[in-house]
């Protein structure tokens, strides 16, 4: 029981006596039973996957697509969508790459990052409220004019950096006993973020935009600064997901956001986080993370041919989504 | 009427920790207006859906025409002649009135739509309603009586024994009520028999043969309309007798706190009023006059045109919501679930939603202040919840409504907009509110009221605008205040 | 709320039966124990090019002779960070020995390290690594040197002088870099050829096509076109031959089959002879480890081919 308290705490609902609140954590309850199902599945089809070194590098493989998901799943929470992630990921890779070539400081290389993929954020935010257009079609307007801007800033080509500072020839490959230092960082910002979605006013407001933007704006609530935040926060992310992008291949791979995908929607939305808005929490997105890891990981060492791969991948977002569909009736 | 069409015996519908309905016997003659009375949770709706084919009855049984039957799904409903009216529309606006009427069961023709029957038979059934609508019109041009019609038009079509008519008032205003009160008699005489289930028991007496009252899932009784009267339903409904409706209006009216001089926005054109303090305000007119309108834009959430807005005296600039609650206003919208409360919300959430910003320290919410907050409201207000933590969306209508009105008391409210506060409310509830809307007034807070039940009006108000097409075309002192007089002037022009 | 969690139920249960099919029909092979048995890696970076599907083919007609190995074939799907987690998959995996043609060469600086030292020798197919310390050993083509052939075969039918276009492949690619970087090698030391346009085209003839029109419509005095590789210059060779123009000189890479015959039909001018690296690569492989070292270090040779040599190299079986 009390286990359970702690848990509704956890997930924001703290009212044990509510027939609804018990339905609802087992319904919250169901990606961990699946991550957990997988996990069982996982090890006893590959004797390796068991191994310390295999776990480490599952950590390691979702923690970039973590620091995606975790913008994605705030602006997913005020009922929105923000396909440009993936584009953000790619600029703010090369231009770390272009940075640190040009002798930058780690600092303000990371600084001057981290404003100009928040930027993007902050473009997507007022454009979609200040035209009142479906964010789906401008955020992925914005995914191509940033991956046109990766291609611009990078000169077309993959940005090769000579003499690299420690801090960043090391930063994704640093461990801490066996978890990898990146994965910890991760954690990190989710616990924030968490924090933030939950106890603070702002967060209160972007649950809110999601669960009904009208009521938001009758009550005065200056709706645009609310999704614009949320935007913003989601670009931060998309430059901090760029630098780790960055430190795992040490180059400055103009397509390197590509890589996400669709995965980032998927991990969302495998969490447990509505399409619909306004329901969900950054945490379980996690979940949402590890189990895209997991999957992927599994793959490929029970040696799958690639093309199974592809549809097994293709077949976990469609799952993926039919899971958030709302139900009917 | 020697024998009921319908029998509906002894049925039970058991919902997870609720009994929804306990073993309620319920018989329809045909040709007979059956009306169904009770609070909102007393199991109306629960026996509708059970009727249409929603839910599926635990116990009991159903026998028409001597025969068992068993309503499997909504398909069923329909075949055996059920048909719902619903509250909400559910036709499809893009589509024709013969569209709707024949949606799914088009006349075709060589594997084409037959166009030119489907708008004919629509045309007839439309003739026989006595409705002047063109089948050909499509179904947004309609008002919302006329789409009701266009329901009842449709169940005609598909051959339905048993209309049911479900709070078939709430959206439209009373003379258009009237027309339809006219088609059901006619058909009534034709041999259709109805269930109809409304708030507004007036028209319990109007229309119905019989009244059934539920209360708690369990059948009080069936009445003849004639042995009875409005205090025995009422009585009956709650299990005890109400006292007077409406409180004296003796309130203690002071300064001024609201001006609007010549608002014109897309719908309204050219509207003066005052609202002052201790003062009730009605707002009245027919639906489709322009009283929401003007509200929307005295709040900011209606863009205006022209015209200008004095608080206190002062001539202030109101662009949205956010200016007008700085301002000391408060809007209790007519659509609770659209711009009232955040369904999926809890109750403490919606209650404190516009004051965060005086809850929160460094942008922090401050829980523990907020519960203090949310759970005196509870008690002061009497919202029926289990805990502060509950979603909206689990809380009946009027307690919904009593949360967004706990949320414009924390903003400290100054003048009070309520756009039909007892749209949907059950009686006793609305008795509830009424004394509290007395009660704020008292307290020195202005308050207007736009409202298409005319004795709220007439009960409440200390003044009455009257509105038409768009304008304010009468301003009603108290002791002119009368249904009479209200109807007159909202009718005027159209005679 | 039954309802979702039926469906993750449903979409385990699906996964499993996905993996559990997978296992069976991977048992289902022959697996002998003796203690010759090796596991190579390999590491492709994308499969839908038809050099890798004809790598493919290759590879498996290979294995029907060597019923000792066994291969773990990843898809690094235009990717770096996939084919970066790949590698890692096949060193938890122990795979004796990664053969590696990289989707971007310095991403994979870091992880080939990590085989390095974690004992698995590494052997680079069909593009360079940025570290060349990691491998035992290469069998790649040399893009670069490709590139200044292309160049060579096109200018010198120009005769030093004229207007040109070019279209690449995926900007960043670095295959596309090196032929980019080699065919400008030789072309800027003739200040008479003048590059009039530059188009990406994806390496993909359809690409090709509409790209290639819409140059024609711009710029109608075009003496000769570079495509990265021979599909994009088989669709210009389709837009050419469609418009009725026959002065206009096409130079790709690649040397694939589709291409010969182009060649050979008077069509297309030249290509530039690209090798499939396998079985060069596996048996290169199992050599190492055998025997513990590789014979020989090499690139592929960078053959030009027009119609007076084509027959020499066409074979009608070849599966590239």
């Amino acid at each position: 029981m009390k286990i359970k308290n702690t848990f509704m705490n956890l997930i924001g609902n703290n009212d044990p006596a509510s027939k609804f609140n018990r339905k609802k954590m087992l319904t919250t309850l169901s990606p961990v039973i699946g991550l957990v199902a997988l996990f069982i599945l996982a090890s006893s089809l590959s004797n390796v996957f068991l191994t310390a070194s295999n776990l480490t590098n599952v950590l390691r493989q979702v923690s970039v697509l973590g620091f995606a998901a975790l913008g994605m799943t705030i602006v997913i929470i005020t009922g929105n969508i923000d396909l440009s992630i993936i584009g953000n990921v790619s600029m703010s890779t090369t231009l770390v790459a272009v940075l640190l070539q040009n002798g930058w400081d780690v600092v303000p290389m990371i600084l001057v990052v981290l404003l100009a993929s928040s930027t993007i954020g902050l473009l997507n935010g007022l454009i979609i409220s200040y035209f009142k257009i479906e964010s789906f079609v401008i955020t992925m307007g914005m995914q191509v004019v940033c991956f046109g801007l990766s291609l611009f800033i990078a000169g077309g080509r993959t940005v090769i950096v000579d003499n690299l500072a420690p801090f960043m020839l090391n930063l994704a490959s640093n461990k801490l006993g066996m978890i990898p230092v990146m994965f910890i960082i991760l954690l990190g910002f989710y616990t924030v973020f968490y924090i933030f979605t939950k106890k603070t006013k702002m967060g209160r407001y972007i649950y809110a935009l999601g669960g009904n933007e009208e009521v938001s704006y009758v009550s005065g609530v200056n709706v645009t600064i609310v999704r614009t935040t949320a935007y913003i926060l989601s670009g931060l992310m998309a430059g901090v997901a760029g630098i780790f992008t960055f430190s795992r291949s040490l180059c400055g791979d103009p397509a390197a956001g590509s890589a996400l995908g669709m995965y980032v929607v998927a991990a969302v939305v495998i969490g447990g986080t509505k399409m619909s808005g306004g329901r969900g929490s950054v945490l379980f997105t996690i979940i949402g993370i590890l189990i895209i890891g997991i999957i992927n990981n599994t793959l490929n060492l029970v040696g799958f041919e690639y093309y199974a791969q592809q549809i097994i991948q293709g077949l976990i977002i469609i799952f993926a989504v039919v899971i958030s569909s709302k139900k009917r009736r | 009427m020697n024998k009921p069409m319908l029998q509906v015996n002894n049925i039970t519908k058991q919902f997870p920790g609720v009994k929804a309905l306990d073993r309620v016997s319920i018989d329809l003659y045909e040709g007979e207006v059956l009306c169904i009375a009770g609070e909102n949770g007393a199991g109306k709706s629960t026996l509708i859906k059970i009727l249409s084919g929603v839910f599926m009855l635990d116990e009991g049984e159903i026998i028409l025409n001597d025969e068992k039957v068993n309503i499997k799904n909504p398909l069923t409903a329909i075949e055996l002649g059920f048909s719902v009216v619903y509250q909400e529309h559910r036709l499809i606006n893009n589509l024709t009135v013969a569209e709707n009427i024949y949606f799914g069961r088009f006349p075709m023709k060589r594997g084409f739509v037959d166009y030119r029957k489907l708008n004919d038979d629509a045309q007839q059934i439309l003739n026989r309603l006595g409705m002047n609508i063109r089948a050909s019109e499509l179904v947004s041009s309609l008002g919302s009586s006329q789409s009701q019609m266009v329901e009842i038009a449709k169940a005609l079509s598909v051959g339905a024994k048993i209309m049911i008519l479900d709070e078939p008032s709430a959206a439209i205003t009373d003379s258009e009520l009237e027309k339809l009160f006219e088609i059901i008699k006619d058909l009534k005489s034709e041999g259709q028999s109805f269930i109809y289930i409304s708030h507004r028991l007036k028209e319990l007496f109007e229309i119905g043969d019989r009244v059934a009252v539920l209360k708690d899932g369990k059948l009080v009784g069936v009445e003849k309309v004639s042995d009875i009267d409005t205090k025995k339903i009422i009585s009956m409904m709650v299990g005890r007798d109400l006292g007077e409706v409406y409180r004296p209006k003796d309130r203690e009216i002071k300064e001024e706190v609201l001006r609007v001089e010549n608002l014109t926005n897309d719908i309204v054109h050219d509207c003066s009023f005052t609202v002052r303090a201790g003062e009730i305000v009605g707002f009245s007119g027919l639906v489709g006059s322009g009283r929401s309108e003007l509200a929307e834009s005295v709040f900011g959430y209606r863009k205006r045109r022209a015209g200008d807005i004095f608080v206190d005296g002062r001539k202030v600039r109101i662009r949205t919501p956010k200016d007008a609650i700085a301002n000391g206003m408060g809007f209790i919208t007519e659509d609770r679930k659209t711009t009232g409360v955040i369904l999926n919300k809890s109750v403490a959430v919606n209650t404190t939603f516009a004051i965060l910003d005086k809850l929160s320290r460094a942008g922090f919410v401050n829980t523990r202040e907020e519960k203090v907050l949310v759970d005196n409201y509870i008690k002061k207000l009497k919202i029926k919840t289990p805990s502060d933590k509950q979603e909206a969306q689990f809380l009946s209508g009027g307690n919904q409504q009593k949360v967004i009105l706990a949320k414009w008391l924390l903003t400290e409210s100054k003048f009070l907009i309520c756009d039909e506060p007892t749209k949907g409310i059950d009686v006793g509830t609305k008795q509830e509110f009424y004394n509290i809307l007395d009660d704020l007034a008292r307290q020195g807070i202005a308050i207007m009221l736009i409202s298409s039940e005319l004795p709220e009006i007439v009960g409440l108000s200390n003044r009455v605008y009257v509105m038409q097409e768009g304008r304010i075309v009468k301003e009603l002192m108290e002791d002119e205040i009368s249904e009479e007089t209200i109807t007159t002037y909202s009718m005027h022009e159209m005679e | 709320m039954k309802r979702s969690l039926g469906k993750i139920v449903v979409l385990v249960l699906v996964i499993a039966m996905l993996l559990t099919f997978a296992s069976c029909a991977k048992e289902a092979e022959p697996t002998s124990t003796t203690g010759e048995d090796f596991l190579i890696g390999i590491s492709q970076p994308f499969m839908g090019h038809p050099i890798r599907q004809a790598g493919t083919v290759l590879i498996n007609a290979w294995l029907e002779e060597h019923p000792d190995v066994e291969v773990m074939v990843t898809d690094g799907q235009l990717n770096a960070a996939k084919q970066i987690a790949d590698i890692e998959d096949m060193i938890t995996k122990k795979v004796d020995i990664i053969l590696v043609a990289a989707h971007q060469s310095p991403t994979l600086v870091g992880v080939l390290r990590e085989a390095k030292a974690a004992g698995i020798p590494v052997i680079a197919f069909d593009r360079t690594l940025t570290d060349p310390s990691v491998q035992v050993g290469m069998v790649v083509n040399d893009d670069y040197a490709a590139g200044a052939s292309a160049a060579q075969l096109l200018v010198d039918k120009l005769g030093g002088k004229g207007n040109i276009v070019v279209l690449q492949g995926p900007a960043g690619n670095t295959t596309v870099t090196l032929r980019q970087d080699g065919f400008l090698s030789v072309v800027n030391k003739y200040p008479d050829i003048k590059i009039v346009d530059d188009q990406v085209a994806n390496f993909q003839r359809v690409q090709a096509v509409d790209v290639f029109e819409n140059i024609l419509q711009a710029n109608p005095d075009i003496d000769g076109i570079y495509c990265h590789n021979d599909e994009m210059a088989l669709g210009c060779v389709k837009v050419l031959k469609d418009a009725g123009i026959t002065d206009i000189i096409t130079v790709g890479i690649d040397g694939q089959k589709d291409a010969l015959e182009a060649i050979m039909a008077g069509d297309y001018y030249g290509t530039i002879r690209k090798v499939v690296e396998f079985p060069a690569a596996l048996d290169m492989a199992l050599e190492y480890l055998k025997t513990g070292k590789t014979t020989s270090m090499n690139y592929l040779d960078s053959i030009p081919i027009t119609k007076e040599n084509v027959e020499q190299y066409y074979d009608p079986d070849a599966v590239f």
